[in-house]
């Protein structure tokens, strides 16, 4: 049996855009389509018995709530689950990988998430866009990806991870390729990748596989301001607002440290705060400075460590500590 | 013509015969034991290959995989199976859908007419849209004066050079008696 008896669980949470030889377009917005869009791609069962469970519509934008959801259901199933695959926007792809990444640390079971490679309905607005996904992918390459998840879901695997296009990237090192490539639009902040397709997938050998305790957690906080910051353009931080957050998240970029008021303002700010700079160690003093990660995965460990700050050491000790593989070469 | 082959372990022996009868029709034939390196070529290496052929009495894990990754590319699958083996639930239930009916063939073989189920799989790729899509692309250079005819040709035609082209390869292609006798026997079994 190909299926060997596999039971896989498909989380729906957008980037589910199908495009037909015909050009009609498929997705699911609401339970009611999960039918029809699974009739297009008949080939998913012989790979798996699915079960699947809508999260959020083709056009919504994921919020906290729907990855708070993500992982509580993912909890709740794992029992009757040999693996779980997450269907989400590209856009939003990295950042969900991420959150789950910190949310379920040393899950027994493989989450892979995948999508394709447009998403939302504003068919009209993506033309030019569609027309060359069905000329030289023939397709939103959602079916591939959902099948080479598929395939990979029920492996063991050291945390989340991206199956798109060829490429199998752990959640927590994924950014957008540089590259006008559709197939493979995301790279391994570090070229680390956990796996390939070539004619079927080659996982990479010496995965760390046997599991720690299995950290699980429910929460992530909302109440996160996030800042990218732009070297001469001031900006100032108003005592009111800042009530409403528990962190300050600055992202900087280029060759550049934080100007001195600008520091100042932020040291001020009785708040925890995060610089984040992709390559350069920036800021001094009480700030925590995170480097040699993904934008995305700074903010899902500033998101879960915030929303977490009871159940763990120092705030500073745990953001500088490498909690889910997130640091380059780990 | 590139095609992916697989073969489940139960299989071997009319494996081996399989793929050697396709060698010797001049096709490429790439198989589960090929190494693809350099991430250019390891990327999209499925969309290289015309059709997938995959062989075997009981469908393993990677049999499935590979009719499921060739269906969701729109590649022609041939399943083959010895004769008098029961075919899987979730390949028979496939055959009946809209979606896959026409990419996927499937085929009971006996030992003696293995070679004439390939043959007749070729001659439908031969025959089928595929083979007639412009899908090849061409460098051809030709001298000043064979590009001014065509310059001249194209205006005085209102046509695209291109097309110019391939009309006149497709008219020469349909009245060369020759080649049309050899495309009759290109796929027949040599006994």
């Amino acid at each position: 049996m190909p299926k060997n008896n596999k039971k896989i669980y498909l989380l729906l949470a957008g980037g589910t855009v199908l495009i037909d030889k015909q050009g009609h377009f498929y997705s699911v917005q609401k339970k009611e389509d999960i039918a029809l869009w699974l009739a297009q791609m008949p080939e998913l069962n012989i790979l798996a018995d699915m079960e699947t469970v809508l999260l959020a519509g083709e056009d919504d934008v994921l919020q906290f709530s729907h990855w708070e959801n993500m992982a509580r259901i993912i909890k709740v199933k794992a029992g009757q689950a040999d693996g779980f695959v997450i269907v989400a926007p590209v856009e939003q792809l990295a950042q969900t990988g991420a959150i789950l990444g910190f949310l379920l640390q040393n899950f027994s079971k493989t989450i892979i998430l995948t999508g394709a490679s447009i998403s939302g309905t504003d068919y009209n607005q993506k033309k030019a866009l569609i027309k060359e996904l069905r000329d030289k992918h023939s397709g939103s390459g959602l079916k591939s990806n959902l099948i080479n998840a598929i395939q990979v879901a029920s492996q063991t695997l050291p945390g989340p991870a991206i199956m798109f296009g060829t490429r199998l990237i752990p959640a927590v090192k994924a950014i957008p390729a540089n590259s006008n490539d559709r197939a493979n639009m995301f790279v391994s902040q570090d070229n680390n990748y956990w796996g390939r397709v070539d004619f079927g997938i080659s996982i990479k050998s010496g995965l760390q596989t046997s599991k720690p305790r299995e950290n699980i957690y429910d929460k992530i906080s909302a109440k996160i301001l996030t800042l990218q910051d732009v070297r001469g353009v001031d900006w100032n931080l108003d005592k009111n607002d800042l009530l409403k957050y528990e962190a300050i998240i600055v992202k900087l970029a280029g060759n550049y440290q934080l100007e001195k008021e600008k520091q100042l303002l932020l040291e001020k700010s009785g708040r925890s705060v995060i610089l984040y700079h992709r390559e350069l160690s920036v800021g001094s003093g009480s700030l925590v400075c995170l480097a040699d990660c993904t934008w995305e995965t700074a903010v899902a460990k500033t998101l879960w460590a915030v929303a977490n700050r009871k159940k763990l050491p120092a705030f500073e000790k745990v953001m500088k500590q490498n909690i889910a593989g997130e640091f380059n070469n780990t | 013509m590139k095609i992916f082959f697989y073969n489940t372990k139960d299989c071997v022996l009319e494996a081996r015969n399989a793929e050697k009868y396709l060698r010797n029709l001049g096709a490429t034939v790439w198989n589960q034991s090929v190494t693809v390196n350099g991430d250019a070529k390891a990327d999209n290496v499925l969309g290289q290959v015309e059709a997938v052929i995959v062989l075997g009495k009981k469908l393993d894990a990677q049999a499935g995989y590979m009719i499921a990754l060739g269906l969701s590319q729109n590649k022609p699958v041939l399943y083959l199976l010895p004769e008098g083996s029961e075919l899987d639930p979730a390949i028979k239930n496939l055959g009946p859908d809209k979606n896959v009916s026409g990419r996927l063939t499937i085929s009971h073989f006996l030992v003696t007419d293995l070679e004439q189920k390939l043959a007749d799989f070729l001659e439908k790729l031969d025959t089928s849209g595929l083979a007639e899509y412009f899908n090849i692309k061409y460098t051809l250079r030709v001298s000043r004066k064979l590009s001014d005819y065509l310059n001249w040709k194209a205006e005085h035609s209102q046509t695209k050079k291109a097309d110019w082209i391939r009309d006149f390869i497709k008219e020469l292609m349909e009245a060369d008696a020759e080649y049309q006798k050899y495309l009759k026997n290109k796929f027949k079994v040599k006994k």
